[in-house]
């Protein structure tokens, strides 16, 4: 069916290169079969400490911390663990700068293909994967936790989560892309990459919720792009964003969607020019 | 019109320099000193359709900037180019569906799939209709002879089974140019006469331009008519393989047999050099002039029973060239 519908179309090449890179994520079984069996683990480590958190003996329990009750928390990260799937990029930023310090761009700049699409197509391949053994073992787990998730979300809160995960899968490819795009100008961007990924871990809600910080700081960092790649979502669907303000928080992620696209182009176009091609 | 056209193309790379030890790293964290490195400098050429030219140089020449600046890799510092009437660093997709560069060892096939899946994902990032692969693809499996290594992880095949898929993988969509930068490099010597008698028999038949660099002057000689030679980034001769033969080599070997003992190397030292001198066998370097009055006297005076005048081995004369530009340079 997608043959029929993308042959003959310049994104059919892409197709190709998605399914040609599942095939290469398939090629080693036994480190795929405990990939997809056991990802779920720190899911139910994290859901676990808050457990004891909720419940330590010293803890003047009120049931609440800051606005999350405890099937908050466990919902949050449930949705977390889910949002993150589709922003989360591993190794992608790591691979582009080492593709530009080691001269191996050279093997995409002379053939009819655009990078950023090659790159976007090869992590969206590895999402695949990932969401395949996702849906065997993530049931399991949610049925675990079945009683934490209390909040029935609304149509209009499903609508507006599935769009945060569109947006939430573009800001992680843009801005990884972009982050990797440094190494046209430093080289060596590691030390840049444990920066600027404790900085993404932090505040796209991960470690901890950020409705959790003083509300002066959550006023600010809730509109940052990282915001969208984990904290909107979960918020959304576990139903603190109010209907009207639905709009507001899908468009501003929109607005940095459109901005990463237009740093992404001209980073890219002035980055291949300084190129040097080193050892290519 | 000329299929590739160079004029006064210059790469200019900006480099650090760093002081020798641990207080030079001190300093480089402060202060960076750079210097301007004119890897290709002022070169300009033109190749027809169907040529097949070497590219020459020592190390660090500038054979590979320029090569990198042709397929649109690198963006020069001054300087214009037009191959197949395209400026190459605009990497219009137009031009990059007509042209491929082979980098020696540079992998271009998925490393854990069978190399028939990256020759697959190549048709369709070059639209290569079906039939058309097919076709291409049964005859350069044929002619390389690895038709039933399709199926075969590339991890576990070796250098010369990969390096002619790479040869392959390149040449599916059937460019009008190839770029080939020591396609040759690191291979067995059965492996680079297989890859050089394909280079050969594509160039024959399909009048493909290519532009081939090598430090290996078996695939020179063996491939090319015409040599470009530079060093230090500049031209420093262009023309036929024959003429540099004339140009640079003044002298002739004479080797030579004889039927009895007793000739020495004092013997023969009035005529020129010699090279070997072995209880029948003997080898002289002469001026290229007196090589048939240097063999006559011979004949005279000894009983010869083979006699081969030959060329001084290219490897040589290309040395000598390389020495010539470093001194001109």
């Amino acid at each position: 069916m997608i043959e029929a519908l993308l042959k003959g179309t310049s994104a059919w090449k892409y197709w190709v290169i998605l399914s040609t890179r599942t095939q290469e994520d398939m090629a080693y079984r036994a480190n795929y079969m405990v990939g997809a069996l056991f990802r779920f683990l720190p899911l139910l480590t994290t859901i676990y400490l808050w457990y004891a958190v909720f419940n330590s003996p010293g803890y003047a329990w009120s049931g609440r911390m800051g606005k999350m009750t405890l099937p908050d928390i466990v919902s949050y990260y449930a949705i977390m663990f889910v949002a993150r799937g589709f922003s989360s990029m591993p190794g992608m930023t790591r691979d582009i700068s080492l593709d530009i310090k080691d001269g191996l761009l050279n093997r995409y700049l002379i053939r009819p293909i655009s990078y950023f699409w090659y790159q976007t197509m090869y992590r969206l391949a590895h999402k695949l994967i990932f969401w395949l053994a996702a849906l065997i073992t993530f049931p399991p787990v949610f049925y675990l936790i079945r009683e934490y998730l209390k909040h029935s979300p609304t149509v209009l809160e499903w609508v507006g989560f599935f769009i945060s995960l569109i947006i939430a899968f573009w800001t992680g490819v843009l801005f990884s892309f972009l982050i990797g795009c440094l190494a046209f100008w430093f080289l060596e961007i590691s030390t840049f990459l444990f920066v600027i990924m404790t900085m993404e871990f932090f505040l796209s809600g991960h470690l901890i919720p950020l409705n959790l910080m003083p509300s002066a700081i959550v006023h600010y960092v809730q509109w940052l792009p990282f915001a969208y790649e984990g904290y909107w979502p979960c918020m959304i669907l576990i139903g603190k964003v109010q209907p009207d303000q639905m709009g507001t928080v899908l468009g501003i992620g929109f607005l940095w969607v459109g901005i990463f696209f237009v740093l992404v182009k001209l980073c890219w176009k002035w980055g291949t020019q300084r190129y040097s091609a080193v050892g290519g | 019109m000329s299929i590739i056209e160079v004029e006064n193309l210059t790469k200019v790379y900006r480099v650090n320099k760093k002081k020798p030890g641990i207080g030079g790293a001190i300093e480089a964290m402060f202060k960076r000193e750079y210097t301007e490195v004119r890897a290709v400098n002022d070169v300009s050429f033109k190749i027809e359709e169907g040529e097949l030219v070497g590219f020459l140089g020592p190390n660090g020449a500038g054979k590979t900037t320029t090569l990198k600046m042709l397929s649109g890799i690198l963006y020069p510092t001054s300087g214009t180019a037009k191959v197949l009437g395209f400026t190459p660093w605009e990497r219009k997709n137009e031009y990059r569906r007509q042209f491929a560069l082979v980098m020696g060892q540079k992998n271009q096939l998925w490393w854990d799939l069978p190399a028939q899946e990256s020759l697959y994902l190549n048709k369709e990032i070059y639209n290569v209709p079906d039939d058309e692969y097919k076709k291409v693809l049964d005859e350069m499996t044929e002619l390389l002879q690895v038709k039933k290594l399709l199926g075969v992880m590339v991890r576990e095949l070796s250098l010369g089974e990969r390096m002619k898929f790479e040869l392959i993988a390149s040449l599916l969509h059937t460019p009008r140019v190839l770029l080939l930068d020591e396609p040759t490099i690191g291979l067995d010597v059965v492996a680079q006469k297989n890859i050089r008698e394909f280079i050969k028999e594509y160039n024959h038949r399909t009048k493909t331009t290519i532009l081939l660099t090598s430090h290996y002057m078996g695939d020179i000689q063996a491939l090319c008519d015409r040599v470009i030679i530079i060093n230090h980034g500049k031209k420093f001769f262009d023309g036929g393989l024959n003429d540099i033969i004339g140009k640079f080599s003044a002298s002739k070997l004479i080797s030579l047999t004889f039927e009895n003992g007793g000739v020495s190397k004092e013997d023969l030292l009035q005529f020129g050099e010699v090279l070997e001198c072995e209880k029948l066998k003997a080898v002289l370097k002469v001026k290229r002039e007196e090589v048939t009055k240097v063999s006559n006297q011979i004949l005279e005076k000894w009983s010869v029973l083979d006699i081969n005048i030959e060329e001084v081995p290219i490897e040589e004369i290309i040395q000598k060239v390389f020495v010539s530009s470093e001194t001109q340079a």
